[in-house]
């Protein structure tokens, strides 16, 4: 058979993974993404948009991104959409690597001397009880809805939650004219003390502060309910969602009916195709996330320097500091296959701002109270439906990782695999038996990191 | 301090776990040792089959030992499960190797014959099915052409490995004994006071009686320490998981078995890669290949997990269980079969460790058996 | 739960069953937006222990979404577009070998 090589391989096209590509264009370069158009999550279906009128929705970054993926369309990269990376096989064998990916229906493979890992990152998930009940859904849900395909959530509806996602999905429900009915503020306000010392070097990337303050100031325009500080928040229903209620610092109590519970906590680094190649990840603290350990500003891995992290996956910066992480990635990558050359500046100095609000943000939006420590009924992972109880159970009876936690409980197991409950899965752990998180080892993942079936498997060409 | 135990078993797997439950309801104090969260653990990756028909070729006492305890399963594994309120999916309704050539069924013929021969006057009971045989015990699934024949056992069954040793650890911790874990053993050593010291990676100290050293892989650098020999090798296994089904395959078919919780497991290579337990797409797609030629509706299920696992395996397949001369009271377990030999490693080793009484030809599983001059490995 | 903001242009109309229903679906959209906006829920029962479920990332993380489509089981229905005569179903059971031979 004949192989399928590229120099380099990236694995998403979101920010990073777009900018990388056409930094390093001169190669033979091949970028996976599993959505339908180029984007990423961030820009997702900008093209659509566009074509439909509907930017004005989404706010200037948003535009950005249309002129953005019109570079990336005209660079004449090769660029497969609905191509799912399922694992990567030869990560350690000095140089290069096959990705193993899903496409057409069939199982294919691709070697690359220098990988890219893009795949940005998703939203923290948030175990609250009812929250496995039709309705309730992710704030990001909403927000991909209403980019793809013009959809907006079922009223009355409730948006809970904190950080710039949730801001700025606030803004954009309202500037599609459908506000949400009660706004729940999962933040903390005294956090922002410890905010203000970070305040000085926010100041470098002025103008997400500004989007941001401007965003929160208005937050409450409009809504006929807004609640700050709340602290617990339950979904009640039979087959379906059908009321919430909270409950806030100061002991407060509200309920309300809801079709639609749009829940957001931040996001965190999509790390599973990371651990399906043993990378070494780290829980910083300061994130409250895993993250790659990385040896250099480019991104390269600490133990293969050919295989690469950049935006959002490596840890959270936002799209500003992706361009400018994907850039450097792509430089390097190309560089060291001897093409090009490598002048950082403009993206060191780019990626410098856009990285200089997160302190601010990492120290405002700590993972919300309302998620800490749940119930012991509160389910965590929902494909097999562990609780919190059962996982501190496990813990006492010898379960003392998340992986072991899986081969006493399933927990992770299931077809989502662990990103829904592996890091509240470690919190757990940590949690009963009083270790730190970082000692505590990540949950382990192979390949197929996203399900495929047997008659898909079998049409992989054998190397 | 130093902990004290009357016997420290090194390894919490399969077999560490079925020897120390069995040695704490003969009333022993007993403190498990295991790894951290990360360790190889071949207990993980387990494939979950009760199974005699393949097992005991070429020494005909670990023939006996695995039908001996096939038959002790049932009371073995309803004690256990009633003891942790814990369903361990075991049943032992029968077994089958699926033939799907010329070729594999002249094997299964062959394997039976010579397993017959070998018994002599004792029962080894698996004979070869058709494929109406197949499938009227297996009525509910459509089969492929290419299934001609089946090797078939009424002993064998299966078990769900996890639950299996989650249960052997909660029952034994139910009945006193201590689990300790993050504990890697480096040494062992006697004391002057006539017992052992053990050391852990960690600088502790743990003083025991008697040592059972169960630590699958680990096993042949301490038992080197000891004086004995542990010529195990790493042997790669890779294993698909199907999402859940509806419940459609009774009997476990080798390679083929649905869990109690629905998942079908399919499996399983045997590769020669050292200690190199990730898994690849090329033995996956064989694996998946092989699947839908026997069953074909399998083609749209999907497959929701795969695994290596490192099988630990002597030279001639069969368990090595030794005590060592150089230090009386130091015993070493091992073998590819942590699941299968679970109830006699619970029942049967306790009595050997504690009171040195063993069965008739126990002697058999001594490692010396591979310094015979005569000694050939017999493949597996 | 979703509803649509502007009515779907005739030429990017699609028309496909779900349960026992047909509903309508903008052309290029994923099958779990549609049948969120035709409220149908839930779209499936989780395996364990048979609660109701409804899609919640849309973006192919959580495997929430997952239904009967064309007869295969266990699809993620957010990462899977809509076309003209497609046949949906929510997935109330564990996936079966019988269900695809019917389809």
């Amino acid at each position: 058979m004949t192989i399928d090589n590229a120099d380099i391989a990236i694995v998403g096209a979101g920010p990073a993974g777009m900018a990388a590509a056409i930094e390093a264009k001169s190669s033979k370069v091949v970028v996976l993404d599993d959505q339908a158009m180029p984007g990423g999550q961030i820009w997702r279906s900008v093209e659509d948009v566009a074509a439909r009128n509907d930017l004005h929705i989404f706010g200037k970054d948003y535009y950005r991104g249309l002129r953005f993926v019109q570079q990336f369309r005209a660079s004449g990269i090769q660029y497969r959409q609905r191509a799912r990376v399922i694992g990567i096989e030869d990560w350690d064998t000095g140089s290069g690597s096959d990705l193993i990916y899903l496409h057409d229906g069939k199982v294919k493979r691709l070697s690359a001397k220098r990988l890219i890992i893009a795949t940005g990152s998703y939203e923290r998930p948030t175990p609250f009880p009812g929250w496995t009940l039709p309705g309730v859904m992710s704030a990001g849900a909403a927000q991909i809805a209403l980019k793809t395909t013009n959809m907006v959530p079922k009223r009355p509806f409730i948006l809970a939650g904190q950080g710039p996602l949730f801001l700025l999905l606030a803004s954009q429900l309202k500037a599609a004219e459908v506000p949400p009915d009660v706004i729940l503020q999962l933040d903390d306000p005294k956090r922002i003390k410890q905010a203000l010392l970070h305040l000085p070097a926010a100041l470098t990337g002025t103008q997400d502060l500004l989007k941001g303050l401007f965003w929160r100031l208005k937050i409450t325009r409009g809504i006929k309910t807004s609640v700050g500080n709340v602290i617990n928040i339950e979904a009640h229903g039979e087959k379906q969602l059908e009321r919430i209620s909270w409950k806030t610092q100061n002991g407060a109590v509200g309920e309300c009916s809801a079709s639609t519970l749009l829940i957001h906590d931040g996001v965190v680094p999509n790390t599973q195709l990371l651990r399906a190649m043993r990378a070494p990840i780290w829980y910083d603290n300061k994130e409250a996330a895993w993250r790659p350990s990385l040896a250099s500003i480019a991104g390269q891995m600490s133990d293969r320097p050919w295989i690469y992290a950049a935006g959002d996956v490596s840890g959270i910066g936002g799209w500003r500091a992706a361009i400018a992480m994907g850039a450097l990635a792509g430089a390097s990558a190309n560089y060291t296959l001897g093409n090009g050359s490598i002048t950082n500046s403009e993206e060191m100095r780019s990626l410098g701002r856009g990285k200089a609000i997160r302190p601010f943000l990492n120290a405002l939006y700590p993972p919300a109270r309302a998620f800490h420590k749940p119930a012991n009924s509160t389910i965590i992972c929902r494909c097999e439906e562990i609780s919190a109880g059962e996982i501190r159970k496990a813990v006492r009876e010898g379960a003392q990782g998340p992986n072991q936690m899986k081969a006493f409980l399933r927990c992770g197991m299931g077809p989502c695999q662990g990103r829904m409950c592996a890091d509240k899965t470690v919190e757990l752990i940590t949690e009963s038996n009083g270790a730190a998180i970082n000692e505590v080892l990540p949950m382990r993942v192979r390949m197929p990191i996203s399900p495929v079936t047997l008659g898909e498997m079998t049409t992989l060409d054998k190397k | 301090m130093a902990q004290t135990a009357e016997v420290l078993v090194i390894g919490g797997g399969m077999v560490g776990a079925a020897v120390g439950l069995g040695l704490v309801r003969k009333g022993a104090k007993v403190l498990i040792v295991d790894e951290d969260d990360n360790a190889l653990r071949t207990a993980r990756g387990n494939f979950g089959l009760v199974w005699t028909q393949t097992k005991g070729l070429g020494l005909q006492r670990y023939q006996e030992w695995t039908r001996e305890s096939a038959a002790l399963y049932s009371d073995f594994a309803g004690l256990l499960a009633e003891e942790t309120s814990l369903s361990l999916g075991h049943q032992q309704l029968g077994g089958l190797t699926i033939c799907t050539t010329e070729e594999e069924i002249s094997l299964s013929e062959t394997l039976i014959e010579q397993m017959k021969a070998q018994a002599g006057n004792l029962p080894y009971e698996a004979e070869m099915i058709d494929r109406q045989s197949i499938q009227s015990l297996i009525p509910g699934v459509r089969f492929g052409d290419s299934v001609q024949a089946a090797a078939y056992s009424k002993h064998d069954g299966h078990v769900n490995p996890l639950k299996l040793l989650r249960a052997m650890l909660k029952s034994y911790q139910l009945h006193g004994g201590k689990y300790q874990i993050n504990s890697k053993v480096t040494d062992i050593k006697p004391t002057s006071a006539g017992n052992y010291e053990i050391q852990i990676a960690d600088k502790t100290t743990i003083h025991a009686e008697k040592v059972v050293i169960a630590c699958g892989h680990g096993i042949p650098a301490l038992a080197e320490k000891c004086g004995m020999k542990c010529p195990t090798r790493p042997q790669r296994g890779q294993v698909l998981v199907t999402e859940r089904l509806d419940q459609i395959l009774p009997l476990p078919m080798g390679s083929i078995r649905q869990t109690d919780e629905g998942s079908i497991l399919l499996g399983v290579s045997h590769e020669e890669v050292g200690f190199n337990d990730k898994n690849t797409a090329n033995v996956a797609g064989n694996i998946a290949a092989r699947a839908v030629r026997i069953l074909p509706d399998l083609e749209q299920v999907n497959i929701v997990r795969a695994w290596g696992a490192l099988r630990i395996m002597p030279p001639d397949g069969c368990p090595i269980y030794d005590e060592s001369e150089k230090y009386p009271g130091v015993f070493m377990v091992t073998n590819h079969s942590g699941v299968t030999l679970a109830a006699v490693h619970s029942m049967r080793l306790p009595e050997w460790i504690l009171d040195r009484r063993m069965a008739i030809g126990f002697e058999e599983f001594s490692s010396l058996r591979f310094e015979k001059t005569d000694y050939a490995s017999t493949p597996h | 739960m979703l509803v649509r903001r502007t009515k779907i242009e005739p030429d990017q109309l699609i028309t496909f069953q779900v349960n026992d229903q047909f509903i309508t679906a903008r052309s290029g959209e994923s099958v779990a937006f549609a049948v969120l906006a035709a409220g149908v829920m839930p779209t499936r029962n989780n395996p364990v222990s048979g609660s109701p479920r409804a899609p919640y990332c849309l973006m192919g993380i959580c495997f929430e979404c997952l239904m009967t489509i064309d007869g295969v089981d266990n699809r993620q229905s957010c990462m899977t577009p809509v076309a003209e005569g497609m046949v949906v179903h929510s997935q109330y059971n564990k996936a079966s070998l019988e269900r695809l031979d019917d389809d």
